[in-house]
């Protein structure tokens, strides 16, 4: 809302009641997971399982560097 | 999907799942500090408090929600410190709204000509806080049109 004034609450509300992601946009995160941490593919490793009707593959880093980016690839 | 969360000073990931973003220092860097001496402020590299700090005061003034999520040292033996906080999607705001916003919460430019700002910083006398880089790409416009700082730094000024 232009020229609407928040407090710090109202701003802290507005971060937490983003709308959820979709399924696109869920694959667009992991594509930029994956330039953000990895040179190459070959830096992952990849695990597929199927959850919920959805293939989830996750992928586990192999560089030291990104050892807290476990993220999902979703399809 | 519109709009990103990135930094010059951070590896910025996003996790899908619970949407928060992690964000890792460079190796052995924590972003600025710009200590007052004599009278002046300075630049110069912070120290892992000093940027802990500073993250302190963006969740008191600005109603993020920033944790500490892990200090790492990386292969090189280099200190990386690993935050988190909410993500939020939307645009980054033209200049001119993100002046009027910041003039709207009470900020003050640093330096101005005919009242127009020259400066990213800007100082709040209510609350004594002190914000750097307040520039566009700090900032996230949501479609509501709110407009939510996401990476500046902020410091509160201890009275004199």
């Amino acid at each position: 809302m232009r020229g609407m004034v928040l407090t710090a609450e109202q701003m802290r509300q507005v971060r937490l009641n983003q709308p959820p992601l979709s399924w696109a946009e869920q694959e667009v995160i992991f594509r930029r997971n994956w330039q953000a941490l990895t040179v190459n593919s070959s830096d992952y490793v990849s695990e597929t399982a199927s959850s919920n009707g959805h293939s989830v593959k996750t992928c586990s880093p192999r560089l030291p560097a990104a050892k807290i980016g476990v993220v999902g690839c979703l399809k | 999907m519109s709009g990103w969360v990135a930094g010059n000073e951070h590896t910025v990931i996003v996790k899908p799942d619970d949407r928060r973003v992690l964000k890792l220092t460079h190796p052995d860097r924590f972003g600025k500090a710009y200590p007052r001496m004599g009278g002046q402020t300075v630049y110069q590299e912070a120290t892992p408090l000093e940027y802990l700090v500073r993250l302190g005061v963006c969740n008191e003034a600005f109603g993020d929600d920033m944790r500490l999520e892990q200090v790492m040292l990386d292969a090189e033996g280099a200190v990386r410190v690993i935050t988190s906080q909410p993500s939020i999607f939307g645009i980054h705001p033209e200049t001119e709204d993100l002046h009027r916003h910041l003039f709207e919460q009470g900020f003050e430019p640093l330096e101005a000509v005919d009242g127009f700002p020259t400066t990213n910083d800007w100082f709040r006398a209510a609350d004594r806080i002190l914000i750097f880089d307040a520039h566009s790409g700090n900032y996230i416009q949501t479609d509501n049109g709110f407009i939510i700082p996401i990476d500046i730094y902020a410091e509160k000024v201890p009275c004199a």
